[in-house]
């Protein structure tokens, strides 16, 4: 895939880039997020900010990946993505489309770390809800994704019966069945095993590479993130905050070799420290005043 | 054998097992405490007086259509009170503000004693079918509305999510996910309802129609009839049982269908 040209530098995350006009931005509307805060009432008057001046760009078919401490806000950026949450303020759209909250946006497909099978539905009725919700039945379309996760013989399995990693295979049959051009992907393999995520990772590429598909991933796997994405971003501690985004520059299909390589070390060494640097401690384990500021230019 | 049939086998052994276990201890407390023949009938004397007695025919007659109507206003009350639970959960599940509104009244209803509420609702409803049939329901309906209400409303986040993302709205919700996730809380109602409803039932007969088991037992006392009293309290505990064991039975096999895979 070819890079935005203005994405190929950390400084582009900024939003003074982003409101330059939209004359210059047309190739980065993959997806658009622009000074989005969201606040949550606390109870008592209190309000807690979630996040705070996100800012992320990607062009249309990249993968991107969303990295940053637990409790940073990355599901809450992914949700306010779903149309799932409202923002307190700023822009959402993805694929040159404004997402809204409470409407579905058109060709968007998710999973999440949950792969929330329905236990009574088979396997094929699980993959098939969302094209039964939004009222177009495609049993041809069904069978074949069955087919590409590779739970090919198992179409009339319960859930109870299947693996973890077979139950997230479902799920992201699931999310593809509605043959998404956006794709959200919510620590989809946090709860698996490392063998059977690494093995999902390198089939999720392929499925990926198959379709060019808009994907936002949020993940705790730094290596994961490295080994899938087009572009990585980083996110400060709460309130969160999208410090940087830095492509990767490997080229595809990835595979097990891939993470053996130089490139590969060198790419989740430089975002391991970062990590470290704006999760919210320091070395003696205080907060640091301003996380943030460490690796801002 | 087939498992359903060696299933079905062992839960009957185990029921049978049950009514050993209460007919010994019937016996043996009675005895410990020396407790006068005259009143507390013996196992065997409840046996002599429904099958061995030159009169048991009759005795029998009578025990057992009293068990019809008790069964009867058990039974119209029970399907009503979780019909009307169900619904009445539904609608709250949709529109939680009915819930505020409708609750604390229900909660009332329930919290005055059934003694109480009985003698009053035959003054509103009159000696007859319906004022039986309004105390089951009261009996039966609000703890079968909270546990089906709780059972329509425990769904995952993340498959209410799924639905909210694809387009789904609240109907599509409660449809695909909230209903069929309610089956188990469901199945528990209706079983703990069964003798909750012939409990409100022998209620209603004993103040209020004066029929069924509800009312012979009242009135068996009143002549000393003591054998008739116990037999009439064995038949409707044993039938009951039987009655719950059977949907205990439909909920062990309809439930593993409904229950989330951990």
């Amino acid at each position: 895939m070819t890079h935005h040209p203005r994405l190929d530098s950390e400084e582009t995350v900024g939003s003074d880039v982003l409101d330059r006009g939209d004359e210059a931005d047309r190739g980065v509307d993959g997806i658009r997020i622009v000074h989005l805060d969201k606040v949550f009432a606390a109870g008592r008057g209190q309000e807690f900010q979630a996040i705070r001046d996100v800012n992320l760009a990607a062009p249309r078919g990249a993968f991107v990946s969303l990295i940053g401490p637990s409790g940073c806000g990355k599901s809450t950026v992914l949700r306010i993505l779903a149309g799932l949450d409202r923002a307190t303020s700023g822009s959402v759209m993805v694929n040159g489309e404004r997402v809204e909250p409470g409407h579905a946006t058109a060709g968007m497909g998710i999973a999440f770390q949950d792969p929330a099978l329905l236990p009574w539905r088979s396997v094929e009725r699980n993959i098939a809800l969302p094209l039964e919700i939004q009222g177009h039945k495609n049993d041809a379309a069904v069978r074949d994704l069955i087919a590409l996760v590779g739970l090919a013989g198992f179409e009339r399995s319960r859930p109870g019966q299947l693996s973890g990693g077979m139950r997230q295979r479902a799920s992201i049959a699931r999310a593809l069945s509605v043959n998404p051009r956006f794709l959200l992907l919510d620590e989809p393999f946090g709860a698996l095993d490392d063998m059977t995520r690494r093995h999902l990772n390198l089939e999720l590429q392929r499925i990926w590479m198959q379709r060019a598909t808009t994907t936002l991933m949020v993940t705790h796997g730094i290596a994961e993130a490295v080994l899938l994405s087009d572009y990585v971003a980083v996110m400060s501690a709460h309130p969160g905050h999208v410090v940087t985004m830095i492509p990767i520059d490997i080229p595809r299909p990835r595979t097990v070799q891939t993470m053996s390589t130089d490139a590969f070390h060198a790419y989740v060494d430089r975002l391991s420290g970062m990590l470290f640097s704006v999760s919210g401690e320091d070395r003696d384990g205080k907060p640091a005043s301003d996380s943030g500021r460490a690796v801002q230019p | 054998m087939n498992p359903g049939l060696r299933f079905v086998v062992r839960r009957v052994c185990n029921m049978l097992i049950a009514v050993v276990v209460v007919v010994l201890l019937w016996q043996v407390v009675l005895d410990a405490f020396d407790v006068n023949q005259m009143i507390g009938k013996r196992p065997a004397q409840v046996w002599t007086y429904l099958m061995g007695h030159p009169d048991a025919a009759e005795h029998r007659a009578m025990v057992f259509g009293n068990l019809g109507i008790t069964l009867r206003d058990a039974g119209i009350g029970y399907v009503a009170g979780l019909g009307f639970a169900f619904l009445l959960a539904v609608l709250f599940c949709l529109f939680p503000i009915a819930e505020h509104i409708v609750m604390p009244t229900a909660m009332v209803l329930r919290s005055i004693p059934l003694v109480v509420m009985t003698p009053l609702i035959t003054l509103i409803m009159g000696i007859g079918q319906r004022s039986v049939t309004t105390l089951v329901i009261i009996v039966v309906f609000l703890p079968a509305l909270a546990n089906i209400l709780f059972g329509l409303r425990n769904v995952p986040t993340a498959s209410s999510d799924l639905i909210r993302v694809y387009g789904g709205g609240p109907w599509i919700l409660l449809m695909k996910v909230s209903l069929p996730g309610a089956v188990p809380s469901l199945m528990a109602s209706a079983k703990v309802s069964i003798p909750s409803a012939v409990v409100g039932a022998m209620i209603a007969e004993w103040l209020s129609t004066g029929n069924g088991l509800g009312g012979s037992i009242s009135k068996a006392v009143a002549t000393f009839s003591y054998a008739q009293m116990w037999a009439s309290a064995i038949v409707i505990a044993l039938v009951t049982m039987i009655v719950y064991s059977c949907v205990t039975i439909l909920d062990d096999i309809v439930r593993p269908r409904f229950v989330v895979a951990s």
